[in-house]
């Protein structure tokens, strides 16, 4: 065949092809204002390019006809090109529209009243060139009398186009890439096209034909290559993937038949024949058909693929893993291979659960201190939306015009484009930020989508570790005092003592003293309270320097690596102090008061593991209760020597024999302030032993009540000694300064920390069983048992003695106020246990009383 | 971006979501945004001078705590610091000041701070005001940005001035005359330029007083069928077709020519005291329906009607809004020291009148200010076309005030300088605001004078031109109303000697001296004729 007549068969026919193929794509993909124009000039195409191979193959009812059909095509190709062109230049005007709308109808009137074209003539000559005959097709045309101004009208029309274009090409600069550039180009070539068919030796080529090919090819690259349209493929994949195998499967044909053709001949060559092109298909086709689709993919569906691949590896990435940093990591990545942000943040919500804190970002060196708060709009935003949020929203819902000026700021600075929630059952516990794309195009709404698809995803993920972390955590911390547990402190323990090697470690055991009187008198609440403010107060010292654990129920432990014994020391005081500045040093008589004991060991000096380490550590802390309390030992062989010597039962000898020179140092004040509270102090003491041991407390708790009882009126040294002795009746600021005497002698034995013990009885035995006592008003088994025994048995006395106001009232009728005021002023049990005791003769009254008189005859008797 | 790109790039309905999506919001999201924008203008507050001195020391945690510990305010309050412009001591730098009369004499001006924030929440509530102009159903509007605008604003420093700048920021109007050439034009040569260059160009849209809207139209047909300074060259053929066909509508009409036979306007926007007495007849002389908006140096634009014009609607994010009703404000004029019960928007009841209270948000001065300004509430919510937040009418000023065209403001100090300085022998008066039989409004002064001035028409004259120039003096504007609208603003009548203690003694207390209540003023008029009729003028 001669060149020129395959030139002249098949442009027409490979273009309008494609031109029914691109259709066809188009019509099957998601669609937007500029598709749906494009694929209007893509139908005036098919007409013109179907018009013109229509006339050349002269089919019914003629070249006439087909021509006209051809011009109107013509006409609509400039046209919607037009159109086209304006909308995606955004240079759309409707009066102008109108104005080519009519022109175009001018022309196609024209046209169809045969004004333009008044006849064709089909000449065919039979050539021969190189001995083959072929036939010359050729068109004559006669002119009408509008065909001229026609002609002008599409050259405007094109003019039009070309200079739009042009103008916008450079009007966009960089930020469309050149985008429309190819658009004026292929506009250009089409119009070449069109006026070179004006030429007759060239025009009975179909070149106008050829030239709105390449504008075809051209728009088609610029939509595919530069993604100008953001086309969303839906169906096409299989159609593309069905012309490739077409394709494959056609060249395999021709390779079968002209095989065939060539051995067919030797049917002994048959079966090899079959062998050969199964092994042809399976070795050659089969790969060659999946390169293909892997490049049909990357090239075609290029951000698709990048999306698969993503979404793909982030899905098996998140599967599997609980570790919230990976997720995160995982997450950042995804986003950044499949949409090519510039920055990616990710907020997740504070463990207080009121702000969301940047967690992740995409870039090492970019980690923002930018917080939004449970309040921002943002945040209420996302509670009834799950889908992104677009910075353009940010400026058009109304919701955001409570945004803060500081919140707008920040998210301006950053540069966020689009934030998309991160939301597990319903609840918010993250976001994902995007800033502007690399390329600086904006988002699309396929972009939100994947976007959203991967936030819902990493929710779960993101749910399970933080689950998983918490368990975890939970498991390792005390939920009290949020600080690590008594398991932890063996794991630490052991890890620390492997990892150190030679390196010092030391362990400091900190215990509260008389801790449970704390909680005797102000209750487990207190208690509790304490040992959170004491746990704070340890991590605040210690900081990342070390471990803090709580050991036992007022113990904790400290592991503090690479510290010597000096600045262990150092530490381990720091801690003692704040305790006791915290809770010892309050003007309020009622506040709670706390010291700590401290011990010391350190690794590897004088402790060779971790069990050493920790037996040495709790015995300094044994010799420092024994030595007083409030106060830090540190290990040294000495202090096992010292230890051994005294043993656990010398050691409380000296404590006692510490603190009854103590009492015995203020009783004498007492007695020389005011003699009958001396005696009073004595008897009370007495009374109150014989009950304790009659409830069945041990012998430590005895022990504490009757030095409750010989202090408990140690404070009315401080009462003017006329007031002590007054023998009238007392008035009521008087009375206010009698009832002050609790809180003074609170006040005095407070100061000393060895005594500290004796306080909660102290301060309740004015305490009344139905809350109406003095000074805390504390009501039934809200008062201390210690406080509950003294009340009965000070009140006894007050009444047995003779006082300056009046004579002492005989046992048995003080016995009976006391069973009158039995779930009153008194505990109900415990008065019916002194009553039946006076009475049995267990509390030997008149014994109590003689003895006391014989102590006050003697002066001063010893306790111990 | 600016509104320009955004009309054309955008659909028409993401414009409208932006720029007047507010009137979507339930009365409910509209507190919550009031609420929250509270809390930051709280925050700025407090660490200011001016906070510190209206909190008490005490950052207040909430906007209830907020309006229990802060005073109503006035402009006395701030005027040590905003009058030297003390920038420190505000919760915000200011990025320009804004400058409107006071009370003339000595203190003929009062300026506001007004932030970048303030400024950005006032660009798009003007942007917001320039679409509706232009629209007269939901979601609907004609704005293409490059509309012909009539420049009837007072340049800056003036608030109409910076609305001006602001438009010409986001749209390429062409402003008639140019905002450059405008600004150095005085008052009355402005609207000149601008209706010549009307006349030759055409005019989509017009901002200006509602009294001066009425005024020109007025004058509209002499100055046209005069056709004097109208080039015929200079007018496009269009006007030149628009002249002929209004020409010969006043003949068939029989009146003479009115702005909308030469112009079909796609928007007038109108402020100002008179307003509610004067659209209809803007809007029969215009062919339009004007849109009113509402605003003030010191709230900046706080409110603009509906698309349909019904009623004004508050921007949620310009100021908090309190109010007070007029029974606590007659109380609190009975007693200065008796301090009136605020409520909040969602507190209201249709029918009722009320004092405004704003505090500014966005870093403003102004913090529970009375601006003095009484709205009446219309309605809670305008069903028919889905608007769910209260709709206002702008009655007037308050009663201590009387605001004569939205040019001035005259006050109680005003008048009782000017009497101290014309040196006559008034010994006690009391003023109202009335209106004439063309609805503009004046000032109705009733004087008592001392006995050898009284009983002659020379008298009152005198009385009359005293003032007039001491008003002149004390305050400019009062001078613009005669020249610029042809308003005679000041009546005169003289009272017998004697009247207002008559008063006093038959009613116990005193009568108010600046608008006092209609029936007040009734028992005035009843003892004047009562007593010796020759005395009342």
């Amino acid at each position: 065949m001669l060149l020129s007549q395959a030139f002249f068969w098949m442009v027409p026919i490979v273009a309008l092809f494609s031109y029914c193929m691109l259709m066809l794509f188009f019509s099957m993909s998601q669609k937007d204002k500029h598709i749906k124009l494009f694929m209007s000039v893509l139908g005036a195409l098919i007409i013109w390019t179907a018009s013109s191979l229509l006339m050349k193959m002269e089919v019914y009812p003629g070249g006439l006809f087909w021509n006209r059909m051809m011009v109107a095509g013509m006409v609509f190709v400039t046209f919607s090109l037009y159109i086209f062109v304006v909308n995606f230049a955004g240079a759309f005007q409707l009066s102008k529209a109108i104005q080519w709308s009519f022109l175009a109808a001018v022309a196609l009137t024209i046209n169809f009243m045969g004004l333009a074209i008044t006849k064709v003539e089909v000449v065919k000559n039979e050539i021969m060139i190189n001995g083959y005959q072929y036939l010359a097709v050729d068109f004559h045309y006669t002119l009408g009398p509008l065909a001229l101004p026609m002609y002008l009208l599409m050259f405007t029309m094109v003019t039009a186009i070309l200079v739009i274009a042009k103008k916008h090409s450079d009007e966009q600069g960089n930020s469309k890439e050149g985008q429309i550039r190819l658009v004026a180009i292929g506009a250009l070539i089409m119009a070449i096209g069109v006026f070179l068919n004006f030429i007759p030796a060239v025009g009975k080529y179909p070149v106008d034909i050829l030239g709105c090919f390449i504008n075809a090819i051209l728009i088609t690259i610029a939509i595919f290559k530069n993604r100008m349209l953001e086309l969303r493929f839906m169906a096409t994949r299989a159609i593309i993937y069905s012309i490739l195998a077409l394709m494959i499967t056609t060249g395999y044909v021709m390779v079968v038949i002209n095989a065939e053709k060539y051995w067919g001949a030797q049917a002994s060559a048959t079966p090899f024949l079959t062998i050969f092109l199964a092994l042809l298909i399976a070795i050659v086709f089969q790969p060659l058909y999946r390169l293909s689709g892997s490049m049909v993919d990357r090239f075609f569906y290029k951000t698709d693929y990048a999306r698969r691949q993503a979404l793909r590896d982030f899905s098996v990435s998140i599967s599997n893993n609980l570790d919230l940093d990976i997720i995160a990591k995982n997450l950042v990545e995804a986003v950044q291979y499949a949409l090519h942000p510039k920055d990616v943040l990710i907020m997740l919500k504070d463990k207080n659960k009121e702000n969301y804190s940047v967690f992740a970002t995409s870039s090492q060196l970019f980690k923002p201190d930018f917080q939004i708060q449970a309040e921002n709009p943002i945040v209420k935003w996302f509670m009834n939306n799950d889908a992104g949020l677009s910075r353009s929203e940010m400026h058009s819902q109304n919701l955001f015009k409570a945004m803060w000026e500081k919140e707008r700021k920040e998210i301006s600075d950053l540069n966020v484009d689009v934030i998309i929630p991160i939301k597990s059952r319903y609840s918010l516990i993250g976001m994902l930020m995007l800033t502007r794309k690399k390329d600086n195009t904006a988002y699309m709404l396929d972009d939100l989508d994947l976007l959203t698809y991967l936030g819902t995803s990493s929710a779960v993920a993101i749910d399970n570790a933080r689950l998983f972390a918490q368990a975890q955590s939970e498991a390792i911390t005390d939920s009290l005092t949020q600080v690590y547990n008594h398991r932890y402190f063996h794991k630490a323990l052991a890890e620390q003592v492997e990892s150190l090697g030679s390196a010092e470690l030391s362990l400091l055991m900190i215990d509260l003293d008389l801790f449970k009187l704390f909680n005797d008198l102000y209750g487990q609440y207190e208690g509790d309270k304490a040992l959170i403010e004491v746990a704070a107060i340890i991590k605040g010292i210690v900081g990342a320097n070390g471990i803090v654990c709580r050991y036992s129920g007022e113990e904790f432990a400290v592991l503090l690596p690479n510290h010597d014994t000096h600045r262990a020391y150092q530490v381990a005081e720091k801690i003692r102090i704040e305790i006791q500045k915290r809770f010892f040093n309050m003007n309020d008589v009622t506040q709670r008061f706390l010291t700590a004991s401290v011990g010391v060991c350190t690794y590897p000096h004088v402790a060779s593991n971790a069990l050493e380490l920790l037996k040495r550590a709790d015995l300094a802390i044994y010799v420092a209760k024994n030595n007083g309390k409030n106060q830090t030992v540190v290990y040294t062989p000495s202090v096992e020597s010292d230890n051994d010597s005294q043993h656990l039962g010398s050691s409380k000898i000296v404590e006692k024999s510490a603190n009854a020179a103590t009492i015995y140092a203020l009783t004498a004040a007492i007695d020389a302030k005011d003699h009958y509270t001396f005696g009073h102090s004595q008897r009370v003491a007495d009374y109150v032993t014989i009950m304790a041991s009659g409830v069945g407390l041990d012998k430590s708790h005895i022990s504490m009540i009757r030095d409750a009882a010989l202090l408990h009126d140690v404070g009315k040294i401080g009462i003017p000694e006329n007031i002590l002795t007054k023998t009238g009746i007392l008035c009521d600021e008087e009375r206010d300064i009698v009832n002050r005497h609790v809180e003074m002698s609170i006040t005095i034995i407070k100061h000393l920390p060895s005594l500290n013990y004796v306080i909660p009885a102290v301060l309740a035995h004015h305490e009344r069983w139905d809350g109406k006592g003095y000074p805390r008003g504390l009501a039934g088994e809200n008062i201390p048992l210690s406080g509950r025994c003294l009340a009965i048995a000070d009140a006894f006395d007050a009444m047995t003695s003779n006082r300056p106001y009046r004579l002492s009232l005989n046992v048995g009728i003080a016995l009976n106020e006391i069973e009158k005021g039995r779930g009153k002023q008194f505990d109900p049990l415990l008065a019916n246990l002194f009553i039946r005791m006076v009475r049995d003769g267990t509390i030997d009254v008149e014994r109590i009383m003689n003895m006391s008189r014989y102590s006050e005859a003697s002066n001063m008797r010893a306790y111990y | 971006m600016l509104l320009y790109d955004k009309l054309q790039k955008m659909k028409n309905h993401e414009i409208w979501q932006e720029y007047c999506g507010f009137f979507d919001l339930s009365v409910e999201e509209f507190m919550q945004i009031q609420d929250r924008l509270m809390l930051e203008q709280i925050d700025l507050y407090s660490k200011c001078e001016l906070g510190q001195r209206f909190f008490k020391g005490r950052k207040p945690e909430s906007v209830e705590e907020f309006r229990r510990i802060v005073p109503l305010t006035n402009y006395r309050d701030y005027a040590d610091i905003l009058l030297s412009k003390v920038e420190s001591a505000l919760p915000a730098k200011p990025l320009l000041w804004i400058e409107t009369t006071w009370e003339g004499g000595i203190n003929p001006i009062k300026v506001a701070p007004y932030t970048e924030s303030m400024i950005e929440c006032l660009r798009n509530n003007c942007m917001a005001v320039v679409i509706l102009a232009t629209s007269n159903k939901r979601g609907h509007f004609s704005l293409t940005g490059k509309e012909k605008m009539l420049y009837g604003m007072a340049p800056l420093p003036y608030l109409t001035g910076i609305t001006a700048h602001l438009i010409a920021d986001e749209l390429p109007i062409k402003f008639l005359p140019s905002l450059d050439e405008a600004e150095k034009m005085g008052f009355r040569e402005r609207n000149k330029v601008g209706f010549k260059l009307g006349m030759q160009k055409g005019v989509d849209l017009f901002f200006g007083l509602s009294s001066v809207i009425n005024k020109v139209a007025g004058e509209f047909g002499t100055a046209s069928s005069s056709g004097g300074s109208l080039n015929i060259l200079k007018t496009t053929p269009v006007m030149t077709y628009r002249l002929g066909k209004a020409w010969i509508k006043s003949k068939q009409r029989k009146t003479p020519i009115m702005p909308k036979d030469i112009w079909k306007l796609k928007g007038l926007v109108c402020s100002g005291t008179d307003s509610a007495s004067l659209k209809k007849k803007i809007e029969h002389q215009w062919g339009v329906r004007p849109l009113e908006i509402f605003a003030g140096t010191e709230p900046t634009c706080i409110a603009t009607e509906t698309w349909k014009k019904n009623g004004l609607v508050l921007f949620p994010d310009a100021c908090l809004y309190e109010f007070i009703p007029k029974i606590e404000l007659e109380k609190n004029l009975d007693n200065p020291n008796y301090t009136p019960k605020t409520y909040l928007l969602d507190e209201l009841l249709a029918g009722n009148e009320y004092e405004l209270v704003i505090s500014n948000f966005k870093g403003g001065a102004f913090v529970r200010y009375r601006t003095g300004d009484m709205l009446e509430c219309l309605a809670m919510c305008d069903e028919e076309e889905g608007v769910q937040l209260p709709l206002f009418s702008f009655i007037d000023r308050e009663p201590r005030f009387i605001d004569i065209a939205g040019f001035t403001r005259i006050s109680e100090t005003t008048i009782s300088e000017a009497l101290e300085l014309s040196k006559l022998n008034v010994t006690d008066w009391f003023a109202v605001k009335e209106y004439d039989e063309h609805n503009r409004s004046f000032i109705h002064l009733y004087v008592e004078a001392g006995a050898k001035d009284v009983k002659s028409v020379v008298t009152k004259e005198i009385i009359k031109e005293h003032l007039s120039i001491y008003f002149r003096y004390i305050d400019p504007d009062f001078q613009n109303l005669k020249s610029l609208l042809g308003i005679d603003p000041l009546e005169i009548s003289i009272m017998p000697t004697g009247t207002l203690e008559r008063y006093y003694k038959t009613f116990g207390s005193r009568i108010r001296r600046m608008n006092p209540s209609h029936f007040d003023v009734i028992e005035i008029l009843k003892f004047m004729r009562s007593g010796n009729k020759e005395e009342v003028s």
